[in-house]
């Protein structure tokens, strides 16, 4: 009689699929990490502090003011 | 003045992300149902070709969860560089449901799907049917959350505005929480991803049976995706209407821009079915209307009156002059703190602040904005009539299109005719783009119909922005496009690879014999 594995996932594709699975996942957070450092981390932080904002919505938004 | 180019970047990119992230979660939340219904059949009955199409769709929802997860966080990147003003502004409601969110999909999502692709032999069937079906509720929970965020962005209940931190706060939770907006959101766009994740299987098993290949497998997973898509496409429709009558409720002017209704009409008002909006001139040339629809659908009586554009332009103009006498109060306020006939003024006049800040696209001080200044401002409430108007046509056509396609499969799989039309099994694998287009159509028309507010009536999208220069959007938008491109060509292949390989390329299905020592030595 034909006996079925228990699991695809642990035959050798299944293996491979798992490889994949966490490659994709672990190649994302390098990605993402890059972004951050590259593109999110160099750009100024808008001061949100009550003034601030105050300032924001009482004057024009080019002038109002960053903390670094 | 506002720099509209910056204003122009930070929402393409957001709006980019945006969609680029839905392309991913819509799947996730339609095949997670359809491995638990798979997978319950399969506890049932026992049969293990049900077990062998749980675990193979389930491959193919492992590739769409590894490239969809985290798209998302870069919007939230975008909330701290780009919409920092927006952030400050909204934090303390829009905040709480992005953590649970956050909570919901990163811990309990993650570690169900962690136990599905794993926990076959640890587990015994009924636990891994557990696990599938609690994978299935934790994404939807997940999405839950984002669209109560969502919703009290287009109908902001249960918070004011506090002049001592300038910011909206919350005043009542559960008012956040049960916004009837979020509630026919969420039903809504959670059916529309049941008939993704329907059209998904429907339209790759659809492929099989063209080819010849997996006949079996490919006929079953049609039935499955026949009877659940049909009832996603009924759902999708009841809940559109639904959705339609909150937005009749809170956003006038967005249904009167889906509709191109520039005038207000006698009840009950006519549905325009196609014509051509013209925003210079104010009208639709060639439209077609069918009387009465709009009306009921809109007021669900024969006596409600739909405010067409030109009278919420109007309306408008009142709430700006009103919010003017507001903003007035918070420069007095700024200047002395104790002035409490400025503060009495504020309080009166603070649920129409949103309005007048509108004027800061045209002057950089409101309180001395001109008639023309506030005519411009209020012309500015308009939406983009055209986009929104075919997005929603399009929109409801491919759902019409669904109900058709899935009513005939499930006719089709009741009198188990499915492998029999080619011209059939070819409509429905083409038609495997068209739910990933109604998606994205239908958040063009809940978002860009909401414009020019981030926060309908309380806070204009371009004061939401970051003083930021537009070289650096540019640079973190130029990132981002690199990014997305790049997980995106690498998801085609993936699903392409996998998919084109089958059941039968992977192993999977008809399943091969042990050899001889291994039967010999398994345990009875």
């Amino acid at each position: 009689m034909q006996r079925v594995p228990s699991s695809w996932f642990r035959g050798r594709s299944g293996r491979r699929f798992g490889f994949e699975f966490a490659a994709i996942i672990v190649a994302k957070l390098i990605l993402l990490t890059l972004l951050w450092v590259i593109c999110i981390r160099p750009q100024p932080r808008a001061d949100t502090a009550p003034a601030a904002i105050q300032q924001h919505l009482l004057a024009p938004a080019a002038e109002a003011p960053h903390d670094r | 003045m506002i720099d509209e180019t910056v204003v122009a970047l930070s929402r393409l990119q957001f709006a980019l992300t945006a969609l680029y992230h839905f392309l991913f979660v819509p799947l996730t939340l339609g095949l997670s149902w359809m491995l638990a219904i798979m997978e319950a059949v399969y506890v049932m009955t026992g049969r293990e070709i049900w077990k062998r199409m749980t675990q193979f769709w389930g491959v193919l929802f492992g590739i769409n969860f590894a490239m969809g997860v985290a798209t998302g966080v870069t919007m939230e990147f975008q909330f701290g560089t780009n919409w920092a003003y927006y952030s400050h502004y909204v934090g303390d409601i829009f905040g709480t449901p992005l953590a649970i969110e956050g909570l919901m999909a990163f811990f309990l999502e993650a570690t169900f799907v962690g136990l599905f692709f794993f926990g076959w032999d640890k587990l015994t069937r009924v636990k891994h049917l557990i696990v599938t079906f609690l994978l299935a509720i934790g994404t939807n929970l997940s999405a839950l959350w984002i669209l109560i965020a969502n919703a009290w962005m287009q109908n902001p209940i249960g918070s004011e505005f506090n002049l001592d931190t300038m910011r909206m706060e919350v005043t009542n939770f559960s008012e956040v929480i049960f916004n009837p907006v979020a509630q026919s959101k969420f039903v809504h766009t959670v059916s529309a991803g049941y008939v993704l994740g329907s059209m998904f299987v429907l339209s790759i098993s659809a492929w099989y049976l063209l080819r010849g290949r997996n006949v079996e497998f490919a006929k079953r997973s049609m039935t499955v995706a026949a009877s659940f898509g049909l009832a996603a496409a009924l759902s999708v429709v009841v809940l559109g209407d639904e959705s339609g009558y909150t937005v009749s409720e809170n956003q006038k002017m967005k249904l009167a821009g889906i509709e191109a209704m520039w005038e207000t009409e006698p009840a009950p008002a006519s549905f325009t079915l196609v014509g051509f909006p013209d925003v210079a001139e104010r009208t639709t040339h060639f439209a077609i209307h069918i009387p009465w629809v709009m009306g009921i659908i809109g007021t669900r009586s024969l006596d409600g009156v739909l405010p067409g554009i030109k009278e919420l332009v109007a309306d408008a103009r009142r709430r700006i002059e009103s919010g003017m006498k507001a903003y007035s109060a918070m420069q007095a306020l700024h200047a002395n703190r104790d002035d409490a006939q400025a503060r009495n003024e504020f309080e009166a006049h603070k649920q129409d602040l949103g309005y007048a800040l509108l004027l800061k696209r045209v002057l950089d001080d409101p309180s001395k904005a001109t008639a023309a200044d506030i005519q411009k401002a209020a012309d500015s409430t308009i939406p983009n009539v055209p986009v929104l108007f075919w997005s929603f046509r399009l929109m409801v056509g491919c759902g019409l299109w669904f109900i058709a396609l899935f009513g005939f499969s499930f006719w089709l799989s009741a009198t188990r005719q499915l492998d029999r039309h080619r011209w059939y099994l070819k409509a429905a694998l083409f038609s495997l783009p068209l739910p990933w287009l109604a998606i994205e159509l239908g958040w063009i028309v809940a978002e860009h119909g909401r414009q020019p507010w981030a926060i309908e009536g309380v806070l204009p999208t371009a004061l939401g922005v970051s003083s930021v220069s537009a070289v650096q959007v540019a640079t973190s938008l130029a990132g981002f496009v690199i990014f997305y491109t790049a997980l995106a060509i690498v998801d085609a292949m993936l699903m392409l690879k996998y998919a084109r390989k089958g059941p039968d390329g992977l192993g999977m299905w008809p399943p091969a014999p042990e050899p001889a020592h291994a039967v010999a030595s398994a345990p009875a």
